[in-house]
């Protein structure tokens, strides 16, 4: 099975990455590091999913012949909520894109400050505006997860899931006392998108007010962010949860957030499985215009992004160490948005 | 294949469930005519039989497309393989179309595969389609087959989208995604569009052949996929990389298509341009029998009668040198004794709670179960009380923001254990995120909407519900909604709630996106467009979201294929026109009946005499068990005393038609469409008679009498929803004038405000009639002047946008609405 060969290969990488980062505690590295200026010339936001790979990619990997970074690429956040891109007093100071949804939202409404996003699904290309190609970058899997101490199945059918994150009475908090308690991230998070589409489930921006037992916000009110097991404070939660993220958390190949959580199996497939119910190509989405062939083409983004033989395909080694499959079709160009 | 077409027609006939004739297998199915086909696919697919139930004369309607001999669909909640594509094309090559030549690739389904439901034909450097004749482009990206539009030259190059400007989701009729079965049969039912509805394909377009007008004639494409590539790979998992990715339109899988050619009756011209042109001012009720008898009355250089869409109130309002279709007649005090009316019945039908709701077995369900995944249910029983709840925004997910007093309400009717008791057949079967909180009902006032509230109002649990009282199981109604004055000729919608977020993607411009109940719940513009939207799954819901720091008014998807769950009130002709099966509903005696000829002829003979002699009422507390309690009349009127003599000549000749052969039901141009009753003999009697007399009788001196009514009684008042609407009809506005009255501190936005702000046509008309006068001449100015030979054969209904308060007034209602929110908005998201 690939993923299992992946993730003991993980593991035999964690100490080339200690060692090649140098720092003791051996956590990833978030945000451009070091903090710009000086600001490398292509800019990417959103997913979380995605983002720790983009960040060794554009940080430590990827550099032009005097060594510069080519890229900068920022994390979900939250904190500082404001992020600035470009060089100049005032320039590109633009709100941080907290999921991949609102990176793709910020790619289109920023265009001078933005040129890539980081999305995990391509379900919402009827809806985008045209203009925009989806290139994949890797395999990844979405699955669930929940406290390795909590009461949650390890296996769960896709009907069951269904059934917990459209509240039936039977199954969920609080209608059932020791019901299952179901969170997710926010409306246009693209591990909401994908999953629900999965399931077969509607989407809408007031999901959760007509089926309150799913929760998509934390106790303050601020909206759950992907891939961080800390969110599962109970034995019946469960949430949304990228095996990519989780596998590299897991190694201290980044940031290690996953807190208590242990992934869970879908209709009897491991999420380590290539037949996994949630298996899923990842994509980085640039304007193009960037990388038609009609002039002006961006050559940084097409270098980065465009074709097999691209820096960002061509680096395996960090998408395996990021939790991911390769794929044979990384750096296509063929996906565009728009209806 | 005769054989076959036989064995078809022997089984509809068998299964003569609706009383029509023509009738076809499940209740609400569109009958399978004498031009159904039925065509084998080929290589792969040569055990696949396709049939399709109509392919002639065909108008903007809905076809039923079945199927045997395929593979069962993977799986019960995706497409991933084995599954059916059915598209429309034009074509005059007579072997079938080209692939440019269909509408598809625009239905805008959000899947994890896009391609498939796409015109792309390049994929990815792993799949290739080696029959393909479209090159990549050089430079990488995407290419499509380009759409060729009707009388356009051919392209030449590749196409650049899945849209064009002749088609995008909001129009498309293709149906993307099929489901077999386990059993591998397959049922779909298809929207026939002819160039009103489609321009780029342009079917039905009135060409000269061989010196007679036909209409241009299309196909219907049928694309089956099975689970190998285009490049032979086999697809049989279930995500994405192992399931099947390129378009029916990429060469290796257009090979495989099922071709049947369709042949349109004629769009727009039934009649020679410069026929003299006669004016015919109408009720929708009447609409689709006008459009099909507009042929047959101007054949042989006769008149061109023109249809003008109205609101009952309008209609029996244009009288002046007119004749009008309605269902109630003009209010006795508002006719001067020395000016009688002429009435005539015309047409048989009645109001229906059509819908359209699919089997949705969870995943895990039993294969028994699965079976019946995305199949239509055919039955549906609705007491007056569950229409009580449906009508007045009670349920949960009906609204923005609950009501408190709501928030233990069902989100929908398929929750409500009230319905499901009633209909256990649905347990099990339904999903909770399409539950049925409302039903698509009409922005117009109705004479026929009136009736529905009269039956609603009659039933004692119903009137308990409308005051405040909880049913048994704690379900109250929407205190917004709550102790309306019924009947009203219109439905009201007073749930001000809105929810509200903030998108702040551009940076220093957060921008508040706030949408009302009437923005996710609007009206549609009659019941035509809400029959049409019921058939495609369309709640014409919208949403309010930020496009370039704007709030835009979005249209929300169409509900998922195999997943639709929506209801629409619609008369009995919409209902059949697009296969929407109807609900049971009780009558007086108690037994549940859908509109069917037998139970509509009973609801006839059940009418009462209104307060107008020669004029029945609907009673829709009949108790003749038969009696289908919604059965409506309508009824041509005019005022003689007003027509000049070519006037009259013409309407008497319509008057001849509509009482003689226009009460022949069938699907041929001149025929009374399917949905209608043909009259009773003694009605046709009735109009015959109204036709001589308007004929022969040249003065209208004082004294002068009617023709009698056909049943000779003497008129009697009437306590139905009749006497209101007459009440109403002379208020300002021609809807909700009576809960304006009583509910003066719920300002009701209704038929665009009170009268004193904005007048509706019908206020304008009130303000200029002269009693005790019916002449009403600026009404002409107004309404008239518009040659609309074909107004509902188009059926679009942006084309009927002359005196209905449709979308302007839909914005206006939003905008009233927000303006009145109480200060309930509390959820904000991001």
């Amino acid at each position: 099975m690939r993923r299992k060969r992946l993730f003991l290969a993980a593991g035999a990488c964690l100490a080339t990455v200690a060692l090649a980062l140098g720092a003791a505690g051996g956590t990833a590295v978030a945000d451009p590091v070091p903090a710009p200026p000086p600001y490398p010339p292509v800019v990417g936001v959103g997913a979380q999913t995605t983002q720790n790979l983009m960040n060794d990619l554009c940080n430590n990997i990827i550099k032009d012949g005097s060594g510069n970074r080519i890229c900068q690429s920022w994390d979900n956040g939250p904190q500082p909520s404001t992020i600035k891109t470009r060089d100049g007093a005032g320039v590109c100071e633009i709100p941080r894109p907290s999921q991949g949804g609102s990176g793709f939202d910020s790619l289109i409404a920023n265009p001078t400050c933005v040129d890539f996003a980081r999305v995990v699904t391509a379900t919402d290309k009827p809806t985008r505006p045209a203009g925009f190609t989806y290139i994949p970058m890797a395999t990844d899997t979405l699955t669930y997860a929940f406290r390795g101490d909590g009461t949650v199945p390890p296996n769960l059918s896709d009907a069951t899931l269904k059934r917990i994150y459209q509240c039936d009475p039977a199954l969920t908090f609080p209608s059932n006392p020791n019901g299952f308690r179901p969170l997710i991230g926010v409306f246009g998070a693209g591990n909401r998108t994908f999953f629900f589409q999965k399931l077969g489930i509607t989407d809408s921006a007031n999901y959760t007010t007509l089926n309150p037992c799913v929760h998509d916000t934390d106790a303050s009110g601020a909206g759950i962010l992907a891939n961080d097991g800390r969110y599962l404070t109970h034995p019946r939660q469960l949430i949304t949860y990228s095996v990519g993220p989780y596998l590299a958390q897991i190694t201290k190949a980044e940031a290690d957030i996953h807190g208590n959580a242990v992934l869970g199996s879908i209709n009897g497939i491991s999420p380590l499985d290539e037949n996994a119910f949630g298996a899923r190509p990842v994509y980085n989405v640039v304007r193009t215009s960037d990388i038609d062939g009609v002039a002006p083409d961006n050559q940084n983004i097409k270098n980065l992004f465009v074709g097999a033989g691209s820096q960002v395909c061509s680096n395996t080694t960090a998408i395996k160490k990021a939790g991911f499959s390769t794929r044979a079709d990384c750096g296509s160009t063929t996906l565009v948005s728009g209806p | 294949m005769a054989a076959l077409l036989a064995m078809v027609l022997a089984a509809t006939v068998a299964a003569d469930l609706t009383g029509f004739p023509l009738a076809a297998a499940d209740p609400g199915d569109p009958p399978t005519s004498d031009s159904a086909v039925t065509v084998s696919g080929k290589g792969d697919f040569a055990d696949l039989k396709v049939t399709v139930s109509q392919t002639k004369n065909l108008i903007n309607q809905t076809v039923i497309v079945s199927w045997t001999g395929a593979k069962p669909t993977v799986d019960s909640v995706e497409f991933y393989s084995n599954f059916v594509q059915i598209m429309q094309c034009w074509g005059d090559d007579p072997a079938g179309p080209d692939r440019s030549q269909c509408q598809f690739g625009a239905s805008g389904v959000s899947r994890n595969n896009p391609w498939v439901v796409g015109r792309e034909v390049n994929y990815r450097p792993s799949l290739v389609d080696p029959k393909e004749t479209i090159p990549p482009p050089a430079s990488g990206g995407q290419t499509y087959v380009p759409f060729w539009a009707v009388g356009e030259p051919k392209p030449t190059g590749a196409g650049t989208s899945n849209i064009n400007e002749f088609f995008n989701s909001q129009v498309t009729n293709e149906i993307p995604l099929a489901r077999t079965r386990g059993d591998g049969t397959g049922k779909e039912f298809f929207e026939v569009q002819t160039m009103r509805q489609a321009a780029g394909l342009g079917c039905g377009e009135p060409l000269d052949v061989g010196g007679s007008t036909r209409g241009r004639g299309c196909w219907l494409v049928i694309v089956p996929r099975g689970d190998k590539e285009v490049d032979g790979s086999i697809r049989a998992g279930r995500n994405q990389d192992t399931s099947l990715q390129s378009s029916p339109l990429s060469q290796s899988n257009w090979e495989n298509r099922i071709v049947i050619p369709l042949e349109f009756q004629p769009v727009g011209q039934a009649c020679p341009i410069g026929s003299p042109e006669r004016p015919v001012v109408g009720h929708e009720l009447m609409a689709d029998a006008f459009i099909s008898w507009q042929s047959a009355l101007c054949a042989g250089g006769g008149t061109l009668f023109s249809y003008t869409q109205v609101t009952d109130d309008v209609a029996r309002n244009s009288l002046d040198g007119k004749l009008a279709l309605v269902t109630g007649p003009i209010p006795p005090d508002q006719v001067p004794p020395d000016r009688p009316l002429v009435y005539a019945p015309v047409g048989l039908s009645g109001l229906a709670i059509a819908f359209n709701v699919e089997h949705q077995p969870p995943a895990d369900a039993s294969p028994a179960d699965l079976q019946l995944n995305g199949v239509r249910f055919t039955s549906m029983k609705l007491t007056p009380r569950l229409v009580a709840k449906l009508l007045t925004q009670s349920y949960r997910n009906a609204v923005e923001i609950p009501a408190e007093e709501m928030k233990s309400n069902p989100r929908g009717l398929l929750y409500d254990p009230e319905f499901l008791d009633l209909n256990p057949e649905y347990k099990g079967f339904t999903d909770a995120g399409e539950p049925v909180p409302d039903a698509l009902v009409q922005i117009n006032g109705a004479d026929v909407t009136s009736l529905l509230w009269s039956w609603v109002k009659a039933d004692p649990d119903a009137s308990a519900f409308l005051a405040g009282t909880p049913d048994q199981f704690g379900m109250r109604v929407n205190p917004s909604n709550e102790n309306l004055a019924l009947p009203t000729s219109t439905f009201p919608r007073n749930d001000p709630s809105c929810s509200e977020t903030t998108d702040d993607t551009v940076p220093g411009k957060p921008v508040t996106l706030r949408t009302c109940s009437l923005d996710s719940h609007p009206f549609a513009n009659d019941m035509h467009d809400a029959g049409l939207s019921a058939s495609r799954g369309d709640t014409l819901g919208r949403t309010i979201a930020a496009q370039n720091g704007i709030p835009v008014s979005k249209k929300l998807d169409r509900q998922g294929i195999g997943r639709r769950a929506v209801l629409a009130v619609v008369d009995v002709a919409t209902a059949v026109r697009y296969g929407l099966p109807t609900a049971q509903l009780p009558n007086a005696a108690g037994k549940f009946v859908t509109p069917t000829t037998e139970s509509l002829l009973a609801g006839q003979a059940a009418m009462k005499p209104s307060a107008v002699a020669g004029v029945l009422a609907s009673d829709p507390l009949a108790s003749d068990p038969a009696a289908y309690p919604l059965t409506a009349l309508s009824y041509a009127v005019t005022d003689p005393a007003t027509l000049d003599p070519a006037a009259r000549k013409d309407y008497v000749a319509f008057l001849r038609y509509a009482g003689g052969p226009g009460q022949q039901q069938g699907v041929d141009p001149g025929q009374l469409p399917l949905g209608m009753v043909p009259l009773p003999d003694a009605l046709k009697a009735q109009t015959l008679a109204a036709a001589a007399t308007i004929e022969t009788q040249t003065s209208w001196a004082p004294g002068s009498s009617l023709p009698p009514a056909s049943d000779g009684t003497v008129p009697t008042q009437n306590p139905t929803g009749r006497a209101d609407t007459a009440k109403t009809s002379g208020a300002a506005t021609d809807s909700g004038g009576g809960e304006l009255a009583t509910n003066p501190a719920r300002a009701t936005p209704q038929g665009g405000a009170p009268p004193a702000k904005t007048p509706s046509p019908a206020q304008q008309v009130a303000s200029l009639r002269r009693t005790p006068s019916l002449v009403a001449p600026a009404v002409g100015a107004l309404f008239l002047t518009i040659l609309v030979c074909t107004v509902l054969a188009a059926a679009s209904p942006p084309v009927m946008h002359l005196v209905r308060t449709s979308a302007p007034a839909r914005h206006l209602l939003s905008a009233a609405a927000r303006r009145r929110a109480r200060k309930e908005v509390t959820q904000t998201e991001r």
